[in-house]
């Protein structure tokens, strides 16, 4: 794996490459869009416009992964080219030249003193704070612009981290509980339910593991909570192209926890001893304070989900924050570093505690991109992985 | 680097030991705090009391820690010192806690203590609020990275 990165120097809170935009929250409480194009050419100016990497790194992710490429680069004299262009690229990053002004920004005036989390999903922001969650609809055509002038509030409760799927929008609001926004869009014409519901009385995060997904109400413990998907009604709007909405969720009576904490067990751990735990839609990793790491397969029978045994993956002495999923890759946040994982290696990406770290694994031009927000400024990284073009297929 | 830097009575300062804890004080405030033995020692397996400062964490500077929050005034609205040492770097107590809870005493004649809270154990009584962890960050007690994490641990 290559790892190339760009660096845009700015005092943010937090980052979303989305809509051909590198959108991102300032200290000041305003959000700025940033057009990946434009950032893309000043690299090139500054760096030297005929290096490829700018543009299959940044821009079309689909381009380097996709078989036309793998078929070019048959060629050894244009494969050996690539991997030359990606190794001369300025290591640890490309820094953007500060004259590079948002394309807009908008100052967002809400009653919140801190914004926890960030998300885009239909088009439109969402952001989590001590004083509830906000929404706000971005109109994206060429300069983005707001379709309000500030953010529309949804609830009160100080909420903790947010996630969209299947046109629904899940709030994890610590004690408060959590809170499942579903048919956001109204795009099943049979449900219109986007009034917040509690569906659990704690949530610290969730993560989705194809059409369920797992509440996590500690380090350790978790429920899983299964949608009903409908299609999505000829005249609705589909959110990130979705073929089907969520109608409606239900608690499964599967006990995650019971597994995890019987798995465990035989490896001489207690679940008061995990660290951290989180699941991607095929596999549920989990540290333990000590600091081995283990995954669970997920598997499903009887559509509902379970876990087979686990395995010991390696050991991490750094207390993991969040992890984020790739194509074939994963990013770990540590408290003093992020780390790539992919081939059963760890790579280092940043030598220190971040702001926040995101991946868009359900992007087509963007599913190579990690952005990592730094304290002086945001991180873009593109993860090549070069096996794609050296390979024969 | 943990000595305490006020002057007391004889032997307060560098403790005096009573049947509960370590006696420390008084500080500039002229408040006594107790390192108490309850939250001392390894934790094992099957004690629930997961709130313990780490060996490398003395009581001297548990105390020193004490004396910061009070000479701060980190303190928030219930009346409950809030403590963190090396900007949040270093970790004070078991499963990583690097903050330390100093409880509103209900007896102003008792003497103060605290004790380590992890994050795996924060709840509404139990960190200090979103506002209190930003007054830390624009008073740079802690840096934006660090007082964010520790804004984000739901409770």
């Amino acid at each position: 794996m290559k790892v190339s990165s760009v660096f845009v120097p700015g005092s943010f809170e937090d980052a979303w490459i989305y809509m051909g935009h590198l959108v991102v929250l300032t200290q000041d409480l305003s959000i700025q869009f940033y057009p990946l194009e434009q950032i893309a050419s000043a690299i090139e100016t500054s760096y030297g416009e005929h290096n490829p990497v700018v543009r299959l790194m940044f821009l079309r992710n689909d381009w380097l992964s996709g078989e036309t490429m793998a078929y070019i680069a048959r060629n050894a004299v244009i494969q050996a080219e690539i991997i030359h262009a990606f190794d001369k690229f300025p290591q640890p990053f490309a820094v953007l030249d500060t004259d590079l002004r948002p394309i807009a920004e908008y100052g967002l005036h809400v009653s919140a003193s801190v914004f926890l989390d960030f998300f885009l999903y239909g088009g439109r922001c969402y952001f989590a704070t001590d004083a509830g969650i906000f929404h706000l609809d971005v109109d994206w055509h060429v300069v983005p612009s707001l379709t309000r002038g500030s953010p529309e509030k949804r609830s009160d409760a100080t909420c903790y981290t947010i996630s969209a799927k299947y046109g629904a929008l899940m709030a994890s609001c610590g004690s408060d509980g959590l809170y499942g926004y579903i048919d956001e869009f109204g795009s099943s014409s049979d449900f219109n339910l986007a009034n917040g519901r509690r569906l659990a009385e704690k949530s610290m995060k969730i993560a989705w593991a194809d059409t369920s997904f797992i509440n996590y109400t500690s380090n350790a413990t978790m429920d899983v909570l299964r949608a009903t998907l409908s299609s999505v009604s000829p005249a609705g709007r589909r959110p990130e192209s979705e073929k089907k909405v969520m109608t409606r969720i239900e608690q499964d009576d599967i006990d995650l926890t019971g597994i995890v904490t019987r798995d465990i067990a035989r490896r001489g751990f207690e679940l008061d001893e995990v660290q951290f735990a989180f699941n991607s839609n095929s596999n549920l990793f989990l540290r333990v304070y000590s600091g081995e790491v283990f995954v669970f397969t997920i598997e499903r029978v009887n559509n509902m989900l379970t876990l087979r045994r686990s395995r010991q993956m390696f050991a991490m002495p750094s207390r993991i924050l969040s992890m984020h999923f790739g194509a074939n890759w994963s990013v770990l946040e540590t408290t003093d570093s992020v780390l790539l994982f992919a081939d059963r290696d760890l790579t280092t990406i940043v030598e220190r505690g971040v702001l926040s770290v995101r991946t868009y694994p359900r992007s087509r031009r963007y599913r190579s991109l990690v952005s990592i927000v730094h304290e002086e400024g945001v991180q873009v990284a593109g993860v090549f992985d070069e096996s794609a073009i050296t390979v024969n297929p | 680097m943990w000595a305490c830097r006020q002057r007391g009575k004889k032997g307060l300062n560098t403790g005096i030991p009573t049947t509960n804890g370590i006696l420390f004080g008084p500080t500039q405030s002229r408040k006594t705090y107790l390192s108490m033995y309850a939250h001392r020692g390894p934790l094992r397996k099957g004690n629930p009391n997961k709130n313990r400062w780490l060996s490398t964490f003395p009581p001297p500077a548990e105390y020193g820690l004490f004396c910061d929050a009070d000479d701060s005034d980190w303190r928030d609205e219930k009346g409950n010192y809030w403590g963190i040492h090396d900007g949040g770097r270093t970790i004070i107590g078991c499963r990583d806690a690097v903050i330390a809870k100093f409880p509103h005493r209900q007896n102003p004649t008792d003497p103060w203590h605290g004790y380590p809270v992890p994050e795996d154990d924060a709840n509404r009584d139990r960190w200090p609020s979103i506002t209190f962890i930003e007054g830390w960050i624009k008073a740079g007690i802690v840096s934006r990275t660090i007082g964010r994490r520790l804004q984000r641990t739901p409770t």
